[in-house]
């Protein structure tokens, strides 16, 4: 149910989801959406040595692929945290965004997500909490996507 | 190998990197009154009315303040539902929390983030906290910084003081640099240019571009992003507020929608965030309660698109995130008000719904009319008790009392009380004229039953002999009647027979009872 849930949320907050059983399919998702084209690419297992082409300048890089350490259903959001192999412009340079979330790594509640970050000893240099693409309303309340982060954000559940 | 990685670099002397976003802004033209301008000098600011009478006067006035209206009933910014209620009790009791143990919480968020390599400075004044931005960036050959979004810098008046060290500054949330571009301070908390229409934005930007820009929100916002991301890009330092800042682990909040934030914090080599002592919170776990909370009376969402946390430079092996982090703490007369009643206004979370929710600021057309950095319920309380804000003591009375920023707090400031106490300040710092004079006689004159009843009597036998028009023009009674109509006082006093009859009936309770 929990899953469900977090990806009726993610829908309503306009990010696309998908569900695979296992990291193999993953990786086949993964590899359908980055394309051939310039990829940053997070050291995530299961998609070691994908056929893509690391950018010269990470500025110019059309996708990011990350993993989520935990997410919240209720919030349809996911943490991502910084570490060797998982920078933060991987979320963020790239116009689309795909990220792998472990099922079992779904948590109920927002509360219960943060739980997860705030145990962890010591404090990860950066967190990053994810719920939507990004987005502005600053011009008259008109909602604009993409404003300077991506514009696409999918979720690839495995499990 | 580690000293190379841990310090800022230094550009070579000669390359000065300048802003693509702020190229040609001086081409803009667009009017707007002496008091909306980020240049605005609070000691030689107009007075309040002058400045309130030009705002309701203004062209597009009206346009806002129906925007607002609007916006305002959508959010039904008083209204909780019943887990929103559970959410804002929750808040409210850690922001209490807070300040019960302000400085012992603030001493240990300062130790958890030096023991991460944050430089920390804890400074007194807004003077002091911009000269420390401003030389840390001079000493690191800074010509180029992008920020986010942070009234705590609107505050300490930092972007003007950069710029006059000949160091470009960039706004890089988007209606933050709609404002700046215009010249103006930001006109709400949370939505900077909220008082400029969808066509204010286009000729502005069209003015910027030399060629008219068609008024699509999507074609605007692809102009300004193309632009922005050059000075991401190019930025030597970034520049964050603060939303939350947790003692037990030295971690530092930001929310935001446009991911601006992640940008300014990420991809420069050194990174100062600014923020006011009050931004301390007691525990990181508690950003489960006031992340929601904060999202929600800001922007009726659960939360906005991007939470950012930080913890510290980078690490060795990690390949972004600044080598060099600072991290401003200034009071501005805040820890002062600890321990009175005022201490109240240090839980605000600043989510802005408080002035969505008030009249005045709606009449107003947004918050630059209260001629400071923070409009509105929240501007109107705070504002007089910063630093030396001796100009700003009047701001309380823009308000009705109408109490709908009570409801409309997320963390449950009195916010009406507090109005009503600035009020007093005021009086009590005015000099004793005539006025105060007579208002002490006639308390006097009151006083005494005999003289109260013999004031009554010259009441009733005036309002007998004197016509209407003639007891208009006596002394005091003139300036009362100015623009009221002057009642009928031929029979003053009679309303005393009815209080007589009620104070006897609440000095023999029993007796009514006894009669039924």
């Amino acid at each position: 149910m929990t899953v469900e849930i977090f990806v009726a949320r993610a829908s309503a907050l306009g990010m696309e989801a998908r569900r695979v059983t296992d990291m193999a399919a993953c990786r086949a998702v993964v590899a359908e959406i980055v394309g051939h084209g310039q990829a940053l690419i997070d050291k995530v297992p299961g998609l070691e040595g994908l056929d893509v082409a690391p950018p010269e300048d990470p500025w110019d890089a059309a996708s990011g692929v990350s993993e989520a350490f935990s997410a919240a259903a209720e919030a349809g959001a996911v943490a991502l945290i910084q570490a060797t192999g998982a920078p933060r412009r991987t979320s963020l340079l790239p116009p689309n965004h795909v990220i792998v979330v472990r099922a079992e790594r779904i948590r109920d509640t927002y509360q219960q997500m943060v739980d997860d970050i705030a145990a962890l000893d010591p404090p990860p240099t950066g967190v990053q909490l994810i719920s939507g693409a990004s987005r502005s309303g600053d011009i008259e309340s008109a909602m604009i996507h993409g404003m300077h982060g991506p514009r696409l954000v999918t979720f690839v559940i495995v499990g | 190998m580690n000293d190379q990685q841990n310090a800022a670099t230094t550009p070579a002397p000669g390359a000065r990197v300048r802003s693509t976003a702020m190229t040609d802004a001086g081409r803009v033209t667009r009017p707007h009154p002496s008091w909306s301008g980020s240049d605005l000098d609070p000691e030689h600011r107009p007075s309040l009315r002058s400045m309130t009478a030009e705002a309701v006067a203004s062209d597009g006035v009206g346009h806002t303040r129906l925007r607002l209206e609007v916006l305002g009933r959508q959010r039904a910014s008083g209204h909780w539902s019943p887990w929103e209620s559970e959410l804002r009790d929750r808040g409210s009791e850690i922001r209490r929390e807070t300040l019960c143990d302000f400085e012992g919480y603030l001493s240990r968020l300062v130790a958890e983030l030096e023991g991460h390599g944050v430089v920390v400075h804890r400074v007194s004044t807004a003077e002091e906290a911009r000269e420390t931005i401003g030389r840390i960036a001079i000493e690191h050959g800074v010509t180029l910084i992008a920020k986010s979004k942070s009234m705590a810098t609107e505050e300490i008046h930092l972007t003007p003081h950069l710029v006059g060290l000949g160091i470009d500054v960039v706004e890089t949330d988007l209606g933050e640099y709609i404002a700046q571009v215009a010249g103006e301070r930001p006109s709400h908390i949370v939505g900077p240019a909220l008082h400029m229409s969808r066509q204010d934005v286009t000729d502005l930007f069209s003015q910027m571009k030399g060629e008219p820009l068609p008024a699509d929100p999507d074609v605007l916002a692809a102009y300004a992003r193309e632009r922005l991301r050059a000075d991401f890009k190019a930025a030597q330092m970034g520049i964050c507020g603060v939303n939350f800042a947790a003692a037990d682990t030295g971690t530092l909040v930001v929310v935001s929608n446009e991911g601006n934030v992640d940008m300014v914090t990420s991809q420069p080599d050194l990174l100062v965030a600014v923020m006011p002592v009050e931004k301390v919170i007691p525990r990181l776990a508690d950003i489960g309660t006031l992340v929601p909370l904060l999202c929600n009376a800001a922007n009726k969402e659960f939360s906005t698109a991007y939470q950012t946390l930080l913890t510290g430079p980078r690490k060795p092996g990690e390949t972004d995130g600044p080598r060099e982090f600072h991290c401003v703490i200034f009071d501005n007369g805040r820890t002062a008000l600890l321990g009175t009643p005022k201490e109240e206004i240090l839980a605000c979370i600043r989510c802005g719904n408080c002035q969505f929710s008030c009249p005045v600021f709606r009449t107003l057309g947004g918050g630059h009319a209260y001629g400071t950095t923070y409009g509105g319920p929240i501007g109107a309380v705070l504002s007089p008790l910063l630093g030396d804000a001796s100009h700003d003591r009047d701001l309380p009375f823009l308000c009705s009392l109408c109490g709908a920023c009570a409801d409309a707090c997320p963390v449950k400031i009195p916010l009406p009380d507090l109005l009503v106490d600035g009020r007093a300040d005021f009086e009590a710092d005015q000099p004793r004229g005539l006025e105060t004079w007579g208002w002490e006689l006639w308390s006097w004159l009151w006083s005494q039953p005999l003289l109260y009843r013999a004031t009554l009597l010259a009441a009733r036998v005036a309002g007998r002999v004197l016509p209407k028009a003639l007891l208009g023009k006596l002394p005091v009674a003139k300036l009362w009647a100015t623009g009221r109509t002057i009642p009928d006082v031929s029979h003053a006093g009679d309303g005393r027979a009815l209080f007589h009859g009620e104070a006897s009936n609440r000095r023999h309770p029993g007796a009514n009872r006894g009669n039924r």
